[in-house]
């Protein structure tokens, strides 16, 4: 007897489903689409690597843009690491911008965090320096830890794996 | 049967033996080897002791990455530099704008990461907060606060602050460890003195106090004005201290042993006075002198200009030997300079001095230690003595004694003088061994290195070298701009026609020669040039022309020969007649009329011979005669008729 408080908030959920339309879970939009990117009619994309592949290519064709261990059983700081890295490659788009020509990869290891990533030579060679120096030195202010920059540079259109 | 006799007897005898070798062990005592002690970081140097060493290793302070990864000996300069602006422009930013960065992510907290604490009141502030400051060796920041407790602190701390202002008096780069910064720039600014009023202030009031804090106050601000150049100021002082009897310890008196040169200018015989003078009152005082004080008194020797300059020198040595004080570094290089003159003598003592430092271990105890190797080496090179050398560069190498050398000027004189030795005293296949070992590895030479190499060849016509010829040329171009006079010095000793005809050698010293002709043509496009001489020009065509690239030779000499007037006429007749004898040779009749040409306009000798054999070609036809006369005239050419008839 004692369930039928529980119970009743039950059906009202259910009822609940029953008066919704949920346009969300119909057919034409239950539908994955993160991480694809679709031909555009009159717009030719130009695709990397990374892009080129979906998402439930990782661990097969593409690798992780973040790479730690937060997230295994009993990891740590999983919530702040997660926003840590969101904060990197929202500092890092900013900093360098229109410099990246890949994701942002980010990797812990032990203390050190190291940020890779291939940039295009639209700048001097001394000023990519003042800039790798610039954010070593802040972001590792900012995360109480050391950080390396990995650039690899590259003419501009080397990265385009496809066009779409 | 017998084979299982054997096969028992041998278990036997390996049975008796493992008897016999474990009653061995249980006799023998066990001898426990006596603890080494070894420091934190001893694990990683035998770690790395076992990794062999890497020649193509690359600094760690640039990008691994063909665009971000220097070239030119100056942008290693400009991008280490660079690099440590960005960390400069961060740190300002932290320092400016701490409330913005997070303060307690750390477990446990690192003091490194902090922002720093900025202070606005005088409740925020204490005593220990400014001693703390004084020990992190923050100047503006300890004066802050000291200004903030209004000068209300114990006489110590008024001491140590007085000592931080004096010793840090405006060095920013050694608070922030920069040392990027430290290696590239060479510090100008020595002669700064900041927080004057700050200071006065201070020191008036310790001055003050009672005798043994006034002392202190005195050594200090004898230090401090000497280090930073106030060099009047400071002898004033020890003037006064003198005359009060106020104790100074032993590093002021070094201090003033430094001062004694720029007080006393070019007045020898006072130098010396003074020297023996606070030597004499050292002495009396009853304080113990260190390695700085010798150090100090063989510099003052140095700078004097007097006849027994040397035995001075061995006295003071000698006294030093007896109160067993161990020598630094500086101290061998005071000696070698006052010891070595350019001469027989010079040399043995040189010789004797590297003996004495050798399978020695120093520290850094004098700023002048970092001298040492850069002068060694130099007079290795100056008395060619490649043994020396070679035994420098071992010391150089041993331990860590590449702490010794601080700057990127010092380490350049260093491998300069080394690089000179060895191309002075061995031949070019050892040269080219040792040069390839050590660029760009180890050291990257700059332009002055380079010239100094190449006019070394410059009158050799060693075969040998060809071999190296490419190298040289890529180094030149690569690590610096140097100018086309020493390039044309490299290209005049190629040799093209001594290699073998399928020599690999041959299309790389070709391509030299093409890259510099480009080089000519942009050179000449310029408004203000320097003019070119045609023997350059010529030298082009001939490696080409040895290089089967006969196109582009004719193409170099119609240059030369149509627009003359942009060229100096240094073209000899030896080379226009290799030319002209390889256009024959080849049978281009073009090239043939160019060098002809260019005979008759700069009116050579032999400009009949040349038109006959031009006129015996199989290929010369009726139009060519026609160019030849309006070149040569009908009477030459008449005249040359008349001898093929005759």
């Amino acid at each position: 007897m004692s369930l039928i408080p529980y119970m009743r908030s039950i059906f009202q959920i259910s009822q609940n489903n029953v008066t919704r339309r949920h346009l969300h879970i119909s057919t034409v939009l239950n539908k994955s689409r993160a991480g694809r990117y679709r031909p555009k009619p009159k717009i030719v994309q130009a695709l990397t690597y990374e892009m080129a592949n979906p998402p439930h290519y990782i661990a097969s064709r593409k690798s992780w843009n973040s790479w730690n261990t937060s997230n295994v059983k009993d990891g740590n700081r999983p919530s702040e690491t997660l926003v840590e890295d969101l904060f990197i490659r929202n500092f890092i788009q900013g900093t360098w911008h229109g410099l990246f020509l890949s994701e942002i990869i980010i990797k812990r290891q032990h203390n050190i965090i190291r940020i890779a990533g291939i940039i295009n030579r639209k700048m001097m060679p001394g000023q990519i320096h003042f800039l790798i120096g610039y954010t070593e030195q802040l972001l590792s202010y900012w995360l109480h830890c050391p950080i390396r920059m990995e650039l690899s540079s590259v003419p501009s259109k080397d990265v385009v794996y496809k066009y779409i | 049967m017998n084979r299982l006799r054997c096969l028992l007897d041998r278990t036997s005898w390996y049975e008796l033996r493992r008897l016999q070798s474990s009653s061995s062990v249980s006799n023998s005592k066990i001898k426990i080897p006596a603890r080494i002690q070894r420091d934190s970081t001893d694990i990683l140097y035998a770690l790395e002791s076992t990794i062999p060493k890497d020649f193509i290793n690359l600094s760690y302070v640039y990008h691994d990455d063909p665009y971000l990864y220097p070239l030119r000996k100056i942008d290693y300069r400009n991008r280490a530099l660079s690099y440590e602006a960005g960390k400069k422009a961060a740190i300002w930013i932290h320092k400016e704008h701490g409330d913005l960065f997070p303060k307690h992510l750390s477990d446990p907290e690192i003091e490194a990461f902090k922002p720093p604490l900025m202070y606005t009141e005088k409740s925020q502030v204490s005593e220990e907060i400014l001693l703390y400051t004084i020990s992190k060796r923050m100047v503006s920041d300890a004066l802050h606060i000291y200004k903030l407790l209004d000068s209300n602190v114990s006489n110590e701390t008024k001491q140590l602050l007085l000592e931080l202002l004096c010793f840090y008096n405006h060095e920013t780069a050694a608070q922030n460890n920069l040392h990027l910064e430290q290696w590239f720039v060479i510090s100008q600014d020595t002669h700064i003195w900041q927080y004057t009023s700050e200071i006065n202030e201070l020191f008036g009031f310790l001055v003050k106090q009672d005798s043994l804090t006034a002392a202190a106050a005195y050594n200090v601000m004898i230090c401090g004005l000497t280090k930073h150049l106030r060099t009047a100021e400071a002898w004033a002082l020890y003037q006064k201290c003198e005359e009060e009897n106020i104790p100074l310890n032993i590093t002021t008196y070094n201090y003033i042993l430094w001062l004694i040169p720029d007080i006393f200018g070019h007045k020898n015989e006072l130098k010396i006075e003074n020297l023996f003078n606070i030597i004499n009152i050292i002495n009396k005082k009853r304080v113990k002198p260190n390695v700085k004080t010798l150090n100090n008194a063989l510099n003052v020797i140095r700078v004097t200009n007097v006849d027994n300059k040397r035995e001075i020198a061995k006295r003071f040595l000698m006294e030093f030997k007896r109160l067993n004080i161990k020598f630094s570094l500086a101290s061998y290089y005071y000696i070698m300079n006052i010891f070595t003159g350019n001469n027989k003598e010079g040399h043995d003592n040189f010789l004797q001095i590297l003996h004495s430092i050798e399978n020695e271990t120093f520290n850094i105890q004098d700023p002048i230690d970092l001298k040492f190797f850069k002068h060694a080496m130099y007079l290795a090179s100056i008395f060619n003595d490649r043994e020396a050398g070679d035994k420098i560069h071992k010391s150089f190498l041993a331990k860590d004694n590449y702490k010794f050398i601080a700057t990127a000027a010092i380490e350049n004189a260093y491998y300069s003088s080394y690089l000179m030795l060895v191309l002075s005293t061995s031949t070019i296949e050892e040269f080219f061994k040792f040069y390839e070992n050590l660029i760009p590895n180890v050291f990257v030479p700059s332009k002055r290195i380079l010239t100094g190499i190449i006019e070394t060849f410059k009158y050799n016509s060693s075969p040998h070298l060809m071999k190296y010829i490419p190298r040289l040329w890529s180094d030149i171009n690569t690590y610096c701009l140097i100018e086309p006079s020493t390039k044309f010095i490299l290209l005049r000793l190629i040799q093209i026609d001594i290699l073998p005809a399928d020599s690999v050698l041959r299309t790389d010293l070709v391509n030299i020669a093409w890259d510099c002709w480009n080089m000519i043509q942009k050179e000449i496009k310029k408004e203000r040039y320097t003019a070119i001489e045609n023997a350059v020009t010529a030298c082009i065509a001939i490696i080409l022309l040895h290089g089967n690239r006969v196109e582009e030779s004719i193409k170099v000499m119609t240059y030369t020969v149509k627009e003359s007037n942009v060229f100096l006429p240094t073209m000899n007749e030896k080379q226009v007649n290799e030319l002209f004898n390889n256009y024959i040779f080849k049978k281009c009749i073009e090239g043939a009329f160019l060098i002809l040409e260019y005979s008759v306009n700069s009116g050579f000798p032999h400009i009949v011979e040349m038109a006959t054999k031009l006129q015996k070609l199989s290929v010369f036809t009726n139009v060519d005669r026609q160019r030849l006369i309006d070149l040569v005239g009908v009477e030459a050419l008449n005249s040359l008729d008349t001898e093929k008839t005759s």
